[in-house]
């Protein structure tokens, strides 16, 4: 698993500015999660894994600013950190944490199988990332730490299904697989759906807007700035959009 | 209790009700002091697109496909 | 009647339920899916609404939404087309935003809650604003000033109103500034340009403008210039806002003001850079202040009332509110507790009643709390469960507890009754502290809330105390009472009041009456009476980045977060156990 995808990670992570963007990113995407899994805590009527969610937050904030802090170091290396963001997020699966997590919606059973195999992916990315940061080893101690508190939570989460849904721990793990697919095929069918109804609403403004765009700005010549007098549309009897 | 009602369900009775919000912004535009009736046809091929789009997120994994046929 | 009003879509989606006039209730959609700002439809807002009145949907009489989304299109696709050929890159995503959902809030209303397309209404955005302001103030007449970013075409108005209780009501816009000329745009562009997110970072802009000048205040006079007839313009070669969705200040203004800060790096306002962009954001608030006192005074002269109601975004700049009173000359202003969007919902709600379906006018009762009450139970149940000290215990003591440990340097939790509606914490969502600690300041704003260093905290304090720690203009009580006005510390009185002194010496105090939050005035007041001033330390009950708290879960959970000293729901007290907190609490496989 590693192996084969050794030198994309080589490649994305040779560029310190990219480098700096990532990590920067893994700590709102940290950020984020935390929230979530506070959130779980909150709505979990178990004591115990309240806990355990709750323990797990706190790590998921520590990783937010580990990440964020090295991302900042990164930064202020370079003389031009370029944008925040790359094309779309540029988050690979692995990397988007809980990924639009709906907390309240789920049950137990679906939320721990989700975090499970979440943690999981993280820790694989992680294991792949450390791989191929040998010429940066702060950052790599930084992902190799990270790395282990994920495999952790992989274990808690795993145990916990067990404890709480002993019947439906593996039919729960399945079925999240098949919604993290889901979810993966969604979120390439909506980039893709993006980018041709792009190119289609960018046709249409340049092959249909130019004679009004002209009508436009003759009749915007005729209005100056200040003030207007408030149109009254009381007499529509509050139905009209307009 | 508010009923919940299915995604594709939802969004076929907004496409439904899409025709009085675009009687609505035509007379809007037709009765406007500014002088905005030449972009009656314009808004009206525009929400007639937002039709599709709308329909397309109704079924957002058929989304692509309905945009190709578009 | 039965009307639920409704704001969505923009930033800060919110619902509000009248039922024969007065409001039941109001919540924003944050305060219930934790996601901040939520623009989305509030589904669960409304859903609290009705639950919480024990009604159907089908049992509405109206819904009403706060702008009139194909007037707000027109002027969307009014502004791509004169913006072309540079609005090519945001015409797609424009389009895809309004004809693709915005436009059809009839269907999606219709859609999600089953009610009849006959029974939804829409007024317009300044409308629900000034209705917000006016309708829920104790006034009888007033003039009405709303200024936000944009509604539909609108970004700022004036008029006036007037009610009698049992009477008409009628709310009569006269004049309004249109799109792209805004004053909430014009604050956002510099929001963005000093690296804070727009529609949330405004109030940072205003914390740091008090430790500059505003040694460019001529530079941005051009930017914001004045028309003839007494209105307003931008000089749009430096702001883009008008061309691109994601950006709000041009090229040119970047040249005037250097480089637009790192969003990621702090800002330390004892340095060159930190100081320069202090300068400018005391510029852009000077010159904004300038503007809408200038409005509000030829408002005065024109309607001859002594009255104002503020409404919109803007009118959550407590610096400006309270120039505005100073010098306009109006006795009084009213900001309702909810000036921005959210409002517009339960401002939607009473237009429609009181003015679309002509019912009589009834006075509203002037305080905040219409959102979902604590339940004490579920904390003691928590905190039972992770054998934390929880008690119940009787009003005095309770009041003789807190005192004590307040003044001993604990922070307090505080939780009671119905949440607020709106973005502050007025009692009943809040984190209490000593007032005249600065090191407490920076343990909040470092450990507790995580935000810069510069921002400063609000005092609360008794009104009928308010005038003896705070330099008050006449009618300053009111702008205070939902914490809408900053007013200057009096000198005396500042060292004792350090961790809410800003660095010009004033705070955004709020003055607060025993009639409307009973139990924290009750504290106040125990607390002036051991330690000298009935002051304290108030802000919101949140961490950064969080909405407030709403529930006892999410009170509880914060709490821990936070590591604060104490919580308070009601009449239960849990204490922290610091030993205990990380290693028996929370467990790790």
């Amino acid at each position: 698993m590693i192996r084969w995808r050794a030198p994309i990670d080589r490649m994305v992570w040779a560029d310190p500015r990219r480098r700096a963007r990532k990590l920067m990113q893994f700590a709102e995407v940290e950020a984020q999660g935390a929230r979530d899994l506070f959130r779980a805590a909150e709505v979990t009527p178990d004591p115990h894994l309240r806990r355990r969610l709750f323990a797990h937050a706190r790590d998921e904030v520590r990783h937010a600013a580990l990440f964020r802090a090295r991302g900042l170091a990164l930064r202020r290396t370079l003389a031009d950190p370029g944008p925040d963001r790359a094309l779309g997020d540029g988050l690979i699966p692995g990397e988007r944490g809980f990924d639009r997590l709906e907390v309240e919606k789920e049950s137990m059973a679906a939320l721990l199988a989700f975090i499970h195999l979440s943690e999981r992916a993280a820790a694989h990315a992680f294991a792949a990332y450390g791989a191929v940061l040998g010429h940066d080893p702060e950052t790599r101690a930084v992902i190799a730490r990270i790395a282990r508190d994920e495999e952790g939570h992989m274990r808690y989460s795993r145990a916990e299904l067990a404890r709480l849904a002993p019947d439906q721990g593996r039919r729960a793990l399945w079925i999240a697989r098949l919604r993290r697919l889901w979810r993966a095929y969604l979120r390439l069918a909506l980039i893709l759906a993006d980018l041709i109804s792009r190119l289609i609403l960018t046709l249409v403004y340049f092959l249909l807007l130019a004679p009004f765009a002209w009508m436009a700005k003759r009749s915007a010549r005729r209005q100056a700035p200040g003030w207007r007098a408030c149109v009254d549309r009381s007499r529509d009897g509050g139905g009209g959009q307009y | 209790m508010i009923r919940h009602r299915g995604r594709l369900r939802r969004h076929l009775i907004i496409v439904g009700s899409a025709s009085g919000t675009i009687v609505d912004l035509v007379r809007g535009l037709w009765r406007s002091t500014g002088g905005r009736r030449w972009m009656i046809p314009l808004v009206v091929f525009l929400c007639s697109v937002g039709v599709i789009l709308t329909l397309a997120a109704g079924v957002e994994a058929l989304a692509p496909f309905i945009y190709s046929i578009f | 009647m039965k009307i639920l009003g409704i704001s969505a879509f923009y930033h800060d989606a919110a619902a509000a339920l009248t039922i024969d006039g007065l409001p039941v209730a109001a919540v924003q959609e944050e305060r219930l899916s934790r996601s901040k700002n939520d623009p989305a439809f509030p589904l669960r807002a409304i859903t609290w609404c009705l639950d919480h009145a024990a009604l159907e949907p089908e049992d509405l009489d109206a819904v009403i939404f706060y702008e009139r989304p194909a007037l707000k299109f027109d002027r969307v696709l009014m502004t791509l087309l004169r913006g072309f050929p540079q609005s090519w890159r945001i015409f797609p995503q424009a389009m895809k935003n309004m004809v693709g959902e915005k436009l059809w809030v009839r269907g999606i209303i219709s859609a999600q809650l089953g009610v009849p397309a006959k029974r939804i209404h829409f007024t317009d955005h300044h409308l629900s604003h000034a209705a917000a302001a006016f309708l829920t103030a104790p006034t009888q007449q007033a003039a009405i000033l709303t200024a936000d970013g944009v509604g539909e075409w609108a970004t700022l108005t004036v008029g006036q109103a007037r009610k009698r209780s049992g009477g008409p009501a009628e709310i009569s816009l006269l004049r309004e500034v249109h799109f792209p000329h805004s004053l909430g745009l014009f604050y956002s562009a510099f929001t963005a340009w000093l690296g804070f997110p727009v529609n949330e970072g405004e109030y940072k802009v205003m914390g740091l403008a008090a430790y500059g000048t505003p040694r460019f205040a001529g530079e941005v006079r051009h930017m914001l210039h004045r028309t003839r007839d007494g209105a307003f313009a931008l000089d749009l070669g430096y702001f883009d806002h008008h061309r691109a969705a994601d950006a709000a200040y041009s090229h040119r203004f970047v040249e005037l003001f250097g480089p637009p800060r790192d969003r990621f790096e702090p800002i330390d306002p004892t340095t060159p850079q930190g100081r320069h962009y202090a300068d400018v954001a005391a510029s852009a608030q000077c010159v904004l202040e300038e503007v809408i006192v200038d409005i509000a005074t030829a408002l005065r002269r024109e309607t001859g009332l002594s009255d104002l109601c503020l409404g919109g975004g803007v009118a959550l700049n407590g610096v400006a509110n309270a120039r505005i009173l100073r010098a306009s000359s109006f006795e009084r202003l009213f900001v309702p507790p909810a000036p921005g969007d959210a409002g517009c919902a339960l401002g939607a709600a009473l237009w429609a009643d009181r003015i679309l379906f002509g019912q009589p006018h009834r006075d509203c009762p002037d305080h905040p709390f219409w959102g979902p009450a604590v339940v004490p139970t579920d904390l003691a149940r928590l905190a039972a469960e992770d054998g934390l000290s929880c008690e119940r215990v009787g009003e005095a003591e309770l009041m003789d507890r807190l005192v004590d440990a307040i003044g001993r340097g604990a922070i307090v939790g505080w939780m009671e009754g119905a949440a607020e509606f709106g973005p502050r914490a007025l009692g009943h969502r809040s984190i209490l502290a000593d007032p005249g600690d600065a090191a407490m300041r920076d343990r909040i704003n470092r450990d507790i809330k995580f935000r810069e260093s510069f921002r400063p905290f609000a005092p609360v304090v008794p009104a009928d105390h308010a005038e003896t720690f705070f330099e008050l203009p006449p009618g300053g009580a009111r702008l205070g009472r939902f914490m809408s006005g900053v007013f200057p510390v009096r000198p005396e009185w500042r060292d004792r009041l350090r961790a809410v002194t800003h660095v010009d010496g004033t705070a955004r105090v709020q003055m607060l009456e025993a009639a409307m939050a009973p139990r924290l005035h009750a504290l106040l007041m125990a607390y002036g009476r051991r330690h000298g001033l009935p002051v304290l330390l108030n802000t919101s009950f949140n961490l950064a980045g969080d909405p407030i708290v709403t529930s006892a879960a999410e009170g509880y959970s914060t709490f821990r977060r936070a590591g604060l000293d104490l919580l308070v729901a009601e009449d239960l007290i849990v204490r922290r156990d610091p030993a205990r907190q990380d290693h028996s609490l929370e467990a790790m496989a």
